[in-house]
Order: structure tokens, then C-alpha cells, then sequence
């Protein structure tokens, strides 16, 4: 959204992947580190909710289209989402750790997906996000694979 | 995203202390999911932040960018909050070196669910009509 705004084209995570982006991402991810440590100081229990199935805020699940660039055109399954975290998570916990800051619990809401359906995915999301805030787990990829 | 767009063109800045410090007599949260606002937090506006022009640079980016693409854009806070709860005052310099003006506020302090109701159904986003 800060790097190519809010009509910005869908992209894989293969366009993403670039020096620049990852600069921008490395900058923002420097500014979170006084915050997010001062929440620590302060005894908060920190957690990362990214949106899995997203190339760049993906935790758990990232997704990818090898076949996207140049003049729009897709077809149905040009876009995958597989498991991995996206450029800007990478970027951030990158971040973090570089500062020593230690990156936090972190799971992702599967809402990137190329057959999202509200009425049946959104209460799955919801309740798997309401157990990960109520364990106190990191979510693991195996136990949430995309449909 | 891949699925039918959701959006609801609606976007509030909201203080972090009203999210997460009841610093409001009302459910501010569910009043803006129920108008279909997305929200902003800010981190808290007691934090001594020497990286905060930077993060509020680049809310401010995303923000302005929401306003030009005909999205509403408020902000919400309190008056008895430090810098309203929402850092307005680096917020206001930030929109003023883009020569931009600010953002709807609504002060939460001493105002009723109804007016926070009346205040965010004021306005239909021009996105929204186009």
C-alpha cells in the first residue's frame, strides 16, 4: 500500500522480490523497532497478524505467479498461494532481529486466497486467529494448509 | 486480493489509547465496523518516539493517497489525550508540507454513541458514488 498505493495491480511474489522494494520494506521495518521494543519494555505480549496468502504480508502462506508482469493478463491458477512468508514479513523480521528486537509470536489470517469464499472461510479464519491469541502458539503452516 | 472487492472506502485514524485504553464511554470500534470504517492506529501518543516522523510519514503517504482515490478519511481521538491521542500535531505538519488540508476529527470527550453515529454517517465517500 506505501510503496504502489491503493489502486496499486495484484502482484506475485516474484515482483515484489526486488532491491527497492525490499529497501522500502527494510525502512519501514526500522521504524516499528522503537515502538514494538517500548510495548516490550512496558510487559506487552507482542504478536505479528500478517495476511497469509499475500506476496508481501504473508506469514504463513505466501503467494506466487510466476507467469505475471508486463501487460496485465491472468488466467485462473497463475496465482499460487504455497507456504513462506511474504517480502515485507521477511523484511520486518529481518528488521527486528538486525536491532535486537526478537521477532514475535506470528501467524496469518488465510485470507489471500484465489477461491475466498466469506460465509465459509472468514469463521475459520476468525476462530483459528482467536486460538493462536489464546494458546500462545505460533500457528504452524502444516496444520492450516490452504484448500 | 483475489476475491470481489470488499472495500468500504471509509478509513479512521483512530487514537491508540481509545482502542486499547478505553479511553472512550463507547465502543468506538464497533460503531466504526458497523459504518464499515477500516482503521489506523497510530502507537501511543505518551511514548517518547524519536522515529515517529518517520511512521507518521508514511501513514500520512497512505492516507492522502486514500483521499485522493475519493475514500473518506477521519480521525479520532480525544481532548484528553496528549496530541489528541493521535499525534495531531505531527499529523497536521505532515499534511501541511503536502499542502493538504486535515482530516474530519471527531472528539470522542464527551460525546454520546449517537453523535459518534451522526458524525461518521455524515458523508457518502466519492469513491463510493463513482
Amino acid at each position: 500500500m506505501a510503496f504502489a498505493g491503493v489502486n496499486r495491480w495484484w502482484q506475485g511474489r516474484e515482483l515484489y522480490d526486488k532491491a527497492n522494494y525490499r529497501r522500502h520494506c527494510s525502512i519501514l521495518a526500522a521504524n516499528m523497532v522503537e515502538p514494538i521494543s517500548e510495548f516490550m519494555n512496558r510487559g506487552y505480549d507482542i504478536v505479528v497478524i500478517g495476511l497469509d496468502g499475500s506476496p508481501s504480508s504473508g506469514v504463513r502462506y505466501t503467494g506466487r505467479a510466476r507467469a505475471w508482469g508486463g501487460r496485465p493478463h491472468f488466467d485462473d491458477g497463475d496465482y499460487e498461494v504455497v507456504e513462506g512468508m511474504g517480502v515485507w514479513m521477511e523484511e520486518l523480521k529481518r528488521g527486528l532481529e538486525l536491532r535486537g528486537v526478537p521477532w514475535p509470536r506470528a501467524t496469518g489470517m488465510l485470507l489471500d486466497t484465489t477461491d475466498w469464499d466469506e460465509a465459509r472461510d472468514l469463521p475459520r479464519c476468525l476462530d483459528e486467529l482467536d486460538q493462536f491469541l489464546a494458546d500462545g502458539v505460533d500457528a504452524t503452516a502444516g496444520d492450516h494448509a490452504p484448500s | 486480493m483475489l476475491h470481489p472487492d470488499p472495500r468500504g472506502y471509509r478509513v479512521a485514524l483512530v487514537a491508540d489509547a481509545i482502542v486499547n485504553e478505553g479511553a472512550a464511554s463507547f465502543d468506538v470500534l464497533a460503531a466504526l465496523e458497523s459504518h464499515r470504517f477500516g482503521v489506523i492506529v497510530l502507537p501511543p501518543s505518551d511514548f517518547s518516539l524519536s522515529s515517529i516522523g518517520g511512521i507518521v510519514e508514511y501513514v500520512i503517504d497512505d492516507l492522502t493517497d486514500y483521499v485522493r482515490n475519493g475514500y473518506r478519511v477521519v480521525e479520532v481521538g480525544s481532548s484528553e489525550l496528549v496530541g489528541f491521542g493521535t499525534w495531531h500535531d505531527i499529523v497536521a505538519l505532515d499534511l501541511a508540507r503536502r499542502g493538504q488540508e486535515g482530516f474530519e476529527q471527531f472528539d470522542v470527550a464527551g460525546m454520546s454513541p449517537a453523535d459518534f453515529d451522526r458524525f461518521l454517517a455524515a458523508s457518502i465517500p466519492a469513491a463510493e458514488l463513482s
